[in-house]
């Protein structure tokens, strides 16, 4: 894991800075930038850590009406999301929306299944969507989710609970041929509750949903 | 019961909240996909949370019982008239043109929407659904919708909100020692009306009904509004049915407690901070004992015996 997580900072700021560029990022709270490595989630190459020259990154570009996203950072799990902690616990649940936004931008749901817990009904759900709304040469345009708002609470003894304000864009699913398939969904700001747990291999997540 | 409707300050069916779902586009060969967060969240399977009021912790709301809009919105005007009398806009003209040839433009409001469950959240722009600005049309606009929040709830008591229909079975005759199924049949109205000049739509929800059986005996405040039970059912307990101890006539009555929401000129369903109560007429029901009496023959070999067709009773 650290060989990914050590490529060269200058890198990994480049590539923060050519997001914050792109999208014009607003929900990024200082201590809160996105934990993401820019060299695609099947070029991650430990050799990349011997020498620390900036990699040529290409640019993230967000879906449009006549294409999918290119160059989506792929979240990685942050060093602090490994500890057994109330920060950790924040962190991993940051990286828990990361992942989903990631997957609504690219329908890559490769993260999202090997998080999801067995019980977990909204993340079946939304692993079921998101592979509807990319069946058939579809894509999503917007999806993204910020996370301006993490709170955690750990207490011995019982499951820790997140509480997250999700803010999602609104999303476009156009069909192959760039026509819009259905009205879009509204851009939405929701309080929800993450519930996870910490074990040998770290945090699992539990389940997660909306509150009212 | 009343301990999961205080914790959530009231409950809507949830079928209120999937109705959300928009329509399938025009292209209706390919199902619509249900995609979001918010719209998966909302949807069967998901798990849903409401903060205890009492203890602070997340508790879980159980399944088909989801609480009211957990949003919470707050009016911007685009134009504020600063200390100075200088006239301060934000950025993005929304246009309010008067409501009548001659008439003043109107003064564009902003709103803002929140989940309600947090703590200083960021706050979004509320979309309205017909796209169009919020206005509002009068002379002090900045304090026009606090005025209306003072008076919305003593309108909403005044509004002629139907009642629940009341259901008795069997009626208008029951038997002493049975159960006697008694239900409110009440739905959710719309209502346009004008007040200090605005458009305002109220929407008022039934929330929960008080039973009196006219015996002495009653039921509630309870969310539930009990119903009818198919024929060869009669006679079985239900939730809301009674069972009369006494012959006589008895006066069944139920008042429905409605909650409601309030828009002003297109705006957001505002919480209307209170309740109505509407009482439906009361119905006669007239309770009669039964003797049950044994016969050895049946009316086939006995045409002439007691509760045989065609024959008086004693």
């Amino acid at each position: 894991m650290n060989s990914s997580t050590s490529i060269s900072f200058r890198a990994r700021f480049f590539a923060i800075a050519v997001v914050g560029v792109m999208l014009g990022l607003t929900g990024c709270a200082p201590g809160d930038p996105p934990e993401a490595s820019q060299t695609g989630r099947s070029s991650a190459s430990p050799s990349v850590t011997a020498t620390p020259t900036p990699t040529p990154v290409a640019a993230y570009k967000p879906a449009t009406s006549t294409g999918r996203a290119e160059n989506v950072p792929v979240p990685v799990l942050p060093e602090a999301a490994k500890a057994n902690s109330k920060e950790g616990l924040e962190a991993f649940a940051r990286y828990w929306y990361q992942v989903l936004s990631y997957a609504y931008e690219t329908g890559d749901l490769t993260d999202v299944q090997r998080l999801s817990g067995p019980n977990c009904g909204l993340c079946a759900n939304q692993e079921k969507a998101i592979a509807a709304a990319w069946s058939d040469g579809k894509w999503i345009v917007g999806g993204r989710i910020e996370t301006p708002l993490v709170e955690g609470k750990t207490e011995e003894g019982k499951s820790s609970q997140v509480t997250v304000q999700a803010i999602q864009q609104l999303i476009e699913i156009r069909s192959a041929d760039g026509s819009l398939f259905q009205e879009p969904t509204e851009a939405s700001n929701m309080a929800m509750l993450v519930v996870a747990a910490f074990g040998p291999n770290g945090w699992t997540l539990i389940d997660f949903g909306l509150v009212y | 019961m009343r301990n999961l409707g205080a914790l959530s300050v009231g409950l809507l069916s949830v079928s209120l909240l999937v109705g959300l779902a928009s329509a399938a586009h025009a292209n209706d060969s390919p199902s619509p996909v249900d995609v979001g967060l918010k719209r998966g969240g909302v949807g069967v399977g998901s798990s849903k949370w409401v903060r205890d009021p009492q203890s602070g912790e997340m508790v879980p709301v159980l399944a088909g019982e989801v609480s009211d809009d957990p949003n919470q919105y707050k009016p911007v005007l685009q134009c504020q008239v600063g200390d100075d009398l200088d006239k301060k806009c934000l950025p993005g003209q929304l246009q309010c043109p008067p409501r009548e040839p001659g008439g003043k433009p109107g003064s564009a409001v902003i709103w803002k929407v929140a989940p309600r469950a947090l703590e200083n959240p960021t706050w979004t722009d509320w979309k309205s659904p017909n796209d169009g600005p919020s206005c509002l049309y009068d002379q002090k606009p900045e304090d026009l919708l606090a005025r209306l929040a003072g008076r919305i709830l003593s309108d909403f008591r005044t509004l002629p909100i139907k009642p629940a229909v009341l259901g008795i079975q069997p009626s208008p005759h029951t038997l002493r020692g049975a159960e006697t199924n008694v239900f409110a049949d009440a739905v959710e109205q719309r209502f346009d009306v004008v007040i200090f000049g605005q458009k305002v739509r109220v929407v008022a929800t039934p929330t929960d009904y008080t039973y009196g059986y006219g015996d002495g005996g009653g039921l509630g405040p309870t969310m539930f509004a009990g119903g009818p039970l198919p024929e060869e059912r009669w006679g079985e307990q239900t939730r809301t049915s009674h069972v009369y101890k006494q012959t006589g006539d008895f006066q069944v009555s139920v008042s429905t407690m409605f909650r409601g929401t309030y828009s002003v000129n297109g705006g957001p369903d505002l919480p209307i901070p209170g309740t109505g109560e509407f009482a439906s007429p009361a119905q006669t029901v007239s309770v009669w004992r039964s003797v049950t009496r044994n016969y050895a023959d049946n009316c086939l070999q006995n045409p002439q015996g007691e509760g045989c067709p065609g024959v008086p009773s004693k």
